[in-house]
């Protein structure tokens, strides 16, 4: 009787020490209505033009307590973008730039999340116009709350940059008319999946 | 820091990319076709796939000096259109000796092959209803127009078809332009541009002739630049059918004793025709509701 008993107490330790990542990591869902992604590129060389995706979604993986195990995967419908100007977002929409009907989504997923100072790095492969790119984007956490609901709601912060000529996307790059490099800025609310 | 070109350099570069470039291409391989291998018999078939070789080349050295020379297959399918062109120009010269029983076959692969692969990420996005109802409409349209130009258009060479083709063209390039995207429109005015070279080249060697080989080079790079415009350009459908109506022109042909006037009286009416489906184009889009411009 007392081996079986020093049994169960072992295998009840490891499944709570087995367990307790699984624990940890909150599987969270981006709320598109409390959340933006936006983009942005210099016109000219003078001004930072911005620019957001109204329909996206995706999850976070959140792992406070070890941080590496996170993960994020974000879709976003490419005609979905916006820059308060009809003309010009069907202009970006077409195969000069976003080529949204042939590729209706851009996706990013993440494939190693470090620590960097206080934000975590968050490497992974952006994909757009048909190639896939490594793109890092350092991510924060910007607050916790809770809902009407009750339910628990993290906010997160993000920014990257990266060349569209990477991807394919040259229009204007040469001539200086669009910068090559484009800023993305992440504003996003999480609720548990 | 990013280098910003002098906007009148800009002008110039895509100016020489998308017309001088084409231009000299076709004109220059035409001439030196025609003087070195057609020699001085017109109507020879030798002629028209002479004509052929200059747009084709042409519109492929224009197209890939514009927007660089990308893998193959291209992963953007707007740039299957220089292959489009070179496909055409194989088929239809090959075809061009056994009348309607070359032309049918030759059609048949040419429009199966570029619907398809202009259309295949919106094929695998379709329902199969709604892609056999889309395929069916553009094929039976474009086949239609085909076959219009090889029935009105007379055997004999006519200094003003490669203008048609300049028109014709010309209206892809301004309703992608004003509609949505300029390389599209910059594309299909390298092949305006090409169509422009071989009329210049034809002073120099009459004996380049502009029948099947070069007139479904044309045709399939207008069909092709129409449909970029409709499917993922978003140009306004009333334009693009506009434009689509340009090449009709070619009727004219069926007028009796058309080809006993003066190749001006003849030349002015078919532009006149022509240009007639352009302008209601260019002011149905001119004026649409303005914004504030934000090149």
């Amino acid at each position: 009787m007392n081996f079986l008993n020093r049994l169960k107490t072992l295998v009840l330790v490891a499944a709570f020490c087995m367990a307790a990542p699984v624990f940890s990591a909150e599987t969270l869902k981006i709320d598109a209505s409390h959340s933006s992604i936006m983009f942005a590129a210099k016109h000219f060389g003078a001004s930072w033009n911005y620019g957001r995706f109204n329909d996206f979604e995706g999850t976070i993986v959140y792992d406070e307590a070890n941080p590496a195990a996170s993960k994020v995967d974000v879709k976003i419908a490419a005609k979905s973008l916006d820059t308060n100007h009809e003309r010009r977002d069907k202009h970006l929409r077409s195969p000069d730039f976003f080529n949204a009907a042939q590729f209706p989504e851009i996706t990013f997923k993440s494939t190693k999340v470090e620590m960097d100072g206080g934000k975590m790095k968050v490497s992974g492969e952006l994909s757009l116009l048909g190639k896939t790119q490594a793109v890092v984007v350092f991510l924060e956490k910007s607050g916790e709350g809770k809902g009407m609901d009750g339910g628990k709601l993290v906010g997160f912060h993000g920014e990257a940059t990266f060349k569209r000529s990477d991807f394919g996307m040259n229009y204007g790059v040469e001539q200086g008319a669009l910068s090559d490099e484009v800023k993305i800025i992440i504003s996003v609310e999480t609720t548990k999946a | 820091m990013e280098t910003q070109a002098n906007p009148s350099v800009i002008i110039a570069v895509t100016l020489f990319k998308s017309a001088i470039l084409p231009v000299l291409t076709a004109g220059l391989v035409a001439w030196l076709l025609g003087k070195f291998w057609v020699g001085d018999a017109e109507g020879e078939p030798k002629g028209d796939i002479a004509s052929a070789v200059g747009a084709a080349l042409g519109f492929c050295a224009g197209y890939w000096a514009l927007s660089g020379f990308n893998e193959f297959p291209p992963i953007l399918v707007q740039h299957w259109s220089p292959y489009f062109a070179l496909l055409s120009l194989i088929l239809f010269s090959a075809a061009h000796r056994f009348g309607w029983a070359g032309f049918i076959p030759a059609l048949l692969i040419a429009l199966g092959t570029i619907l398809y692969l202009n259309l295949a990420p919106l094929i695998k996005q379709w329902e199969s209803g709604e892609a056999a109802q889309h395929l069916g409409v553009l094929a039976i349209a474009w086949a239609l127009l085909w076959s219009i130009w090889r029935f009105a258009l007379p055997k004999q060479t006519l200094p003003e078809i490669p203008l048609l083709g300049v028109v014709t063209l010309t209206a892809a390039s301004l309703v992608n332009v004003m509609d949505g995207s300029a390389s599209i429109g910059q594309s299909a005015g390298v092949m305006a541009a090409a169509c422009g070279g071989i009329f210049l080249a034809r002073f120099a060697v009459p004996a380049l002739g502009v029948g099947l080989p070069f007139y479904s080079v044309v045709l399939t790079v207008f069909g092709a630049m129409l449909i970029n415009g409709l499917y993922y350009v978003e140009v306004d459908r009333t334009a693009i059918i506009l434009a689509a109506c340009v090449p009709l022109a070619a009727l004219i042909y069926l007028i009796p004793g058309v080809l006993q006037w003066s190749v001006w009286k003849r030349g002015g009416l078919l532009a006149a025709v022509a240009l007639v489906p352009l302008i209601v184009a260019v002011i149905l889009l001119a004026t649409k509701p303005v914004e504030a411009p934000y090149y």
